[in-house]
Order: C-alpha cells, then structure tokens, then sequence
C-alpha cells in the first residue's frame, strides 16, 4: 500500500513521462560490458598466472638433481674444502658442461705452458725410460708416438701439465714427506708433479719410481676420473695404491741412483693403504711445500 | 637464448614484467628492458651482447651523422646510408650465413631461429638510418635508442618495428591488467603454435617427404605439412613478440595478413611477413611505382632481395627470382584476369603455384625437386599414402584440424563471428566462454611447457 503512494508521488498522474535516456543507457552498458571483461581479463591473468607458478615449480622439482648435482658426489664438508677437491669438482663438472671444443681447452693448456703461467723449473735426471720434461711438464711418451705437448694433436697422449696444478699444490695445507725421503740426504729431488687429464683421454699413465731407500709410486690414474688426480705413496718396501676414482692398472719399477724424495700431493682422493704400507705412514712427516729441496 | 626458452618463460619473462611495474615512468622501464634484453641475449650467445653493441653504436653515430648532413648535402647523406647498409649486410653476412653458425638444411625450429633473429635485427637497424635519411630525426637520447637495440621485446622473429613508429611509446606508455592479459594471452598462443602446432607439422612434412618412401598424398600433404610449420613457426613467434610487447606497454602492428585470392600470388607474397616485405617495397618498389616497366622491373629485384634476406642459399634464391618472375607477369598482364576468376579456381591458383614456386626451397637439388614433382600427379609413387604418414595424421589429427582452422580465414572469422553473437547474448553465456577459453589456454600453457621441458630447449 506504501508503496502505491510511493508510485504515485513519483509518477503523478498528468505529468509527463520522463524520456527515455539511451545516451544514459547506451554510457551504462558499456560501463557494464568494461566491467564484465576487466573481470575476465583478471580472472584470465590470474589463472594463468598460477598455471605458471604451478609449471615453474614442477620443472624445478623435476631438474632438482641437475641444480644439485655438484652435491651428490662431493659434499662441501671442512676436508673437501680445504684440500681443494670440492672446488676441483666443482671446476670439473662445470667445465664439463662448457661447450668448449677439445681443441680450445687443448689452445688453453698450450698457452698456459707457452707463456709459462704456473710453470716450474725443476731439476733433471737420467731416466732409463724416455720421458719428457718440458718447462715443469712431466709425461711420458705416449705409446703412439704422439707428442705429448698441450696443444698438441693426439687425443691419447695424457697431458702432463703442471701449471695450474702445482698452483693448487701450494695452497694445499700441507705435502708429505715420506720418511726415505727424510732419511736420504741425498743432493737430488724429484717433485712429483700433478697430472692433469681429460675425460676424453682413454689411456692411463703410470710412473714409478724406485730407489736404494725408497720407492715412490706416483700417478697411477684412470683418465675417465675427474679433472686432476695425483697420488704420491712412499714406503721403503713396497708400495699398493689405490683410490676412489683411480685404479692401479699397471706398475713398473725402476732402479736409480739414491734420491732425496720430496713429493707434494694435491687434489688426491685418500689413499688407502695396506697394513704395512700404514705402519710407514705413520712415521711420515708433514710438512709444508715451501719446504726447499735439500 | 629463445623465446621457448624454459628459463625465459619461466623466470626472465615474470621477473621484468613484475619489476617494471615498482615505477610507471617509461625511462624505468626502459631500464628494465634493456637489462632484460642483455640476459636474454647473453643467455645463448654472450658475443651477441657484444654484437648489439656494434650495431647501436656505429648506427647511432651514422644516423647522428645522417642528420646533421643531410640538409647540406643530400649526397653525403646518401653515401652514410650506402655505408651503414654494407655494415649491417657484411655482420648479417658473416654472423648468419659464415661459418659461426652452421647453415640451416631444414627449416627446422632450432637451425632457423638465431639467422632468422638475426635478419630481423639487421633490417630493423637499418631501418632505423634508413628512416632518419628519408627525413625522420635522429634520436639524440642514446638510452631511448638502446632500448630499441636491446630490447627483448623486439628482439625476435618479427614483425620488423621501426623506430619512428615505436618512438612515442618509448618516450611514454603504461601497461594495466587488461593488456597483461591480452599479451599472456598471445604469448601461449603463440607458444601453441610453435611448441605444438609447427612441432606436428614438421613430422608429417618428414614422414610425408621421406626419399625413400614417396607417395601420392605424402607429396601434397608433406609439402603442406612443410608449409604449415614454416608459417606456424614464424607467427607463432610473431605473437609472441607481439604478447611480449604488450605486457610492457607495447603495441605492435600484426606481421601475417590473411590471404586475399582476389590479389593473386602477389597478394601471398606481401601477405607473408608483411612488415618485411613491407620494408622492401617501400626500399626497392615504391620510388618507381608510376613506372610500370620499371617498377615490374623492381618488384622481381624485390623479390630476389627478400629471398637472400631469407636465405643466401641457391634453391631459396631460385624460388626468390621464379616469384618474382610470377609477380611481375601479374603485375604487367595477368591481375585483371586473376580477380574475376571463381574463388575456387583462385585457390587452386595460389595452392598449386606457391607449391611447386616454395617447394624448392625444401630441395637442395633439381632432382629432389623433380621426384617431388612428379610424384604430386602419382609418377614414381610406390602407394596412396605411407604408413608412416598415416601414423603421423592420426596421432595429431586434432592439431592439424586447429591449425587449419587458423589458416583458412573465412573458417576462423566466421567461427569467432558466431563465438561474439554467442557471447553477447547474455552475462551468464558471455562469462561461461570467457571460463572456457581461460582453462583452454592454461591446458595449453602447460602443454607448452611439457613440449619445452621433453625437447630440452
């Protein structure tokens, strides 16, 4: 009932009706149409933006691993870190990843060992083997006959390169020095340089060394191992090594004249030794690498 | 880096449009776009950011040049231009078709990409001396132009943009919520296209195309295939560009205009990659358009020229100049009669010729060309269609029924008409498809996705 006098009073009988206002009408479906399609577009933006969150996530969580994977292997402990093998396989794997053609890392290491970046004078000796010492470059021949030199063009060859290597040897914490070494006092040192190799290379390198005190196992590596691996056991009678990544394939013995022993190790995997090799290690002394040879 | 790229799609491309809305000033967002662009450049390649760098600079001080000589000396700036064109021609020759990037065999997604990019990228630098030599200013703003050098919106296989109409947007714009859906909205279209739509094609262009197993609907149907994917790959990415452009306040002009038969084969070939041609015919043609001997001379020489911009090999270059040939007949003689031909009898036209004209650039040799050729009207088909085709149709039967309907035109406008008639019926009709078209493109989005993630791009 109200409401008809409402009705009434805002439609008096005899007024005229009001016009029709489609101008009026016209603003306000295109106010509404707006509306309709900003609320679409918002909801549009915000499903597909979850979509990609949701896309995002999964893919991360899929390829876990792959960001991970420096992890897996090596664990960044307080050992790894400060014997330098964490970074190295670090360095390695990243390298491994690089698209870098054999024949620029092969550039690389000759300009390295040309313009003589890390390179180390050491003295010489007479080898019954033919081996090759070139600027701090210890290698041997390769059995076909390749040069042996970085940069050079035969893929078996390992390249024996110790620039960058004998660089992380200085920084290592310390180098050991067997006890023959300590007993001779002989005027002749032999460093045992570090070994680089590269995953491509199939062949393995073995080097030993024995003399009237000592005997010096070194470099007995497997080339499918990681980046640098080097691996210095001394003991008076005899000598087994072996590591993680490398296996002992092969060993040749050698008799030479009474030599001091100074040895340095870097970036090698722990060596296990046998019962008796334990004995000799304990009577092993640690010392720096500045240490100059006697 | 690509615009398939997982890592763009995923962390590059969110970030910036995110970061680019903490300021509304274009300079701000310019800024971000130019950092974009470099990650995005560096990504792939990190000489390219190097390569930028060249081109912004020695077109930035030859344009700077251009217009402080040209009103003395018309010829001067005429001889900068003729300077600047042989830079831009010598890097786009050595950094696409030398030795630093192996030569496309197929047009396949991954080979065609970086050349592609690269051809866009020439011409729109060159476009922009160009430009400045034909009467437009020089930009005096370095940071303005670096945006347009660097930008990653701009950055890929087309459309070409040209300075002078993206200037003002530069100088200003502003990007709300409803141009950051519409630009997600073409960017997974886009994506769709090239992730899904092209990646299909390319298989039944293999399958139907395959030397040793020649067939009568392989050799239509591989060829189409073949077709299909170049255009899907090429738009899609387009749209993307153009997707791209809008969530950062961009507004770009569509690079693939719908076929019109009544033009001819001429109406094919501008319509493809319009602003390229475009840029071309506004070079070579237009400044003897009143000539009708010369200018048919021009629009072959045209033809040629967008054929080595393409590709700088033999069997591109001898499609290029038969085009050209067709072009210039229908421009002397022949476009009256093509207009009042039936439509059907047009297609048949426009189908058989573009065919057998682009079917070279599939072939590196005569011979390939000729078996292929041969084997359309059945001489040397061993059956109907191969098992292997067949397999490939059907498993991606839905995406090839799509995708032709993107391609035919009157099919795909007559579809959206009755879609709007639809929509426009009521609220609850309108936000019902709006809902549907939503789910649609996020299934496609994760589509994409899935694509990039198992090809590894």
């Amino acid at each position: 009932m109200a409401f008809k006098y409402y009705y009434e009073y805002l439609n008096p009988e005899g007024a005229p009706e009001m016009p029709e206002d489609t101008k009026g009408d016209e603003i306000i479906k295109n106010i509404n149409r707006d509306e309709r399609t900003a609320r679409s577009s918002f909801i549009n933006l915000a499903v597909l933006t979850v979509t990609l969150v949701f896309c995002a996530l999964c893919v991360f969580v899929l390829r876990e691993n792959d960001y991970s994977r420096f992890e897996e292997g090596l664990k960044p402990d307080k050992e790894n870190l400060r014997s330098g093998e964490f970074t190295a396989s670090l360095e390695g794997d990243v390298l491994s990843h690089l698209a870098l053609e054999e024949k620029i890392i092969r550039t690389d290491n000759f300009l390295h060992y040309f313009c003589g970046v890390g390179n180390e004078l050491m003295k010489t000796e007479k080898r019954e083997e033919p081996e090759y010492i070139i600027g701090g470059a210890f290698m041997q021949q390769s059995a076909n006959g390749g040069s042996g030199l970085p940069g050079g063009t035969d893929n078996d060859t390992t390249h024996v390169v110790s620039t960058r290597v004998t660089d992380a040897e200085k920084h290592t914490e310390g180098t050991q020095k067997t006890k023959a070494a300590k007993k001779t006092n002989d005027e002749k040192a032999t460093r045992a340089t570090a070994m680089t190799t590269r995953e491509e290379y199939g062949e393995t390198t073995t080097t030993t060394t024995t003399t009237a005190e000592a005997t010096t196992t070194t470099a007995v590596t497997n080339n499918k191992a990681p980046d640098v691996t080097t691996k210095v056991t001394t003991k008076a009678t005899t000598t087994e090594a072996t590591t993680k990544k490398v296996t002992t394939k092969k060993t040749t013995k050698k008799t030479t004249a009474p030599t001091q022993t100074n040895t340095t190790a870097s970036e090698t995997e722990p060596v296990e030794t046998s019962p008796t090799q334990e004995s000799s290690d304990e009577e092993t002394d640690i010392v720096p690498d500045e240490t100059p040879d006697e | 880096m690509a615009y398939n790229d997982i890592f763009f799609i995923l962390a590059l491309l969110p970030l910036s449009v995110i970061i680019s809305f903490f300021d509304n000033s274009a300079e701000y967002k310019n800024l971000i776009s130019i950092i974009t662009g470099i990650i995005f450049i560096a990504w792939g390649r990190p000489i390219g950011v190097l390569v930028v760098c060249l081109f912004f600079l020695f077109d930035w001080l030859i344009a700077l040049l251009i217009g402080k000589v040209k009103v003395s000396s018309r010829a001067g700036a005429s001889a900068l231009l003729v300077l600047d064109l042989l830079f831009n021609i010598s890097i786009f020759i050595v950094y696409t078709r030398g030795n630093v990037i192996p030569l496309p065999g197929k047009l396949t997604l991954k080979s065609t990409l970086i050349p592609f990019a690269m051809g866009y990228y020439v011409l729109r630098a060159f476009s922009y001396v160009y430009d400045v030599c034909k009467g437009e200013e020089a930009e005096k703003n370095p940071l303005y132009l670096l945006t347009y050098f660097t930008s990653a919106q701009f950055m890929m296989c087309g459309p070409v943009i040209r300075y002078k109409d993206i200037k003002p947007q530069l100088h200003s714009r502003r990007a709300d919520g409803r141009m950051i859906s519409g630009g997600f909205d073409l960017i997974v279209y886009g994506l769709a296209k090239v992730m899904i739509i092209a990646s299909a094609l390319n298989k039944a262009s293999s399958a139907g195309l395959e030397a040793s197993d020649v067939s009568f609907f392989g050799c239509w149907l591989g060829m189409a295939a073949y077709f299909g994917a170049a255009y899907f790959t090429l738009s899609g990415f387009c749209e993307i560009s153009r997707g791209l452009g809008l969530m950062n306040g961009f507004v770009f002009s569509e690079n693939f205009a719908p076929i019109d038969s009544k033009a001819g084969f001429t109406g094919l070939v501008r319509g493809y990659n319009t602003t390229v041609t475009h840029f071309f015919e506004e070079a070579l043609y237009s400044p003897f358009a009143g000539k009708k001997a010369l200018s048919a001379a021009m629009a072959f020489v045209c033809c040629i020229a967008v054929a080595a911009w393409y590709s700088f090999s033999k069997p591109v270059l001898l499609a290029g100049a038969l085009a050209g040939a067709v072009v210039v007949l229908e421009l002397l003689l022949l476009r009256e009669r093509i207009s009042k031909l039936p439509a059907a009898v047009r297609y048949l036209y426009l189908i058989i010729l573009s065919m057998l004209i682009f079917g070279i650039c599939r072939f590196g040799t005569v011979y390939g060309w000729r078996r292929w050729a041969l084997g359309l009207v059945g001489v040397g088909d061993k059956y109907l269609i191969s098992k292997q085709l067949k397999t490939v149709i059907m498993n991606n039967l839905f995406v090839f029924i799509s995708g032709l309907i993107i391609v035919i035109s009157p099919l795909k406008s007559f579809l959206a008409r009755r879609v709007e008639v639809w929509q426009a019926s009521s609220g609850r009709a309108y936000s019902f498809i709006e809902g549907v078209k939503t789910v649609f493109k996020a299934i496609l989005l994760v589509m994409c996705i899935s694509s990039m993630v198992i090809a590894g791009l």
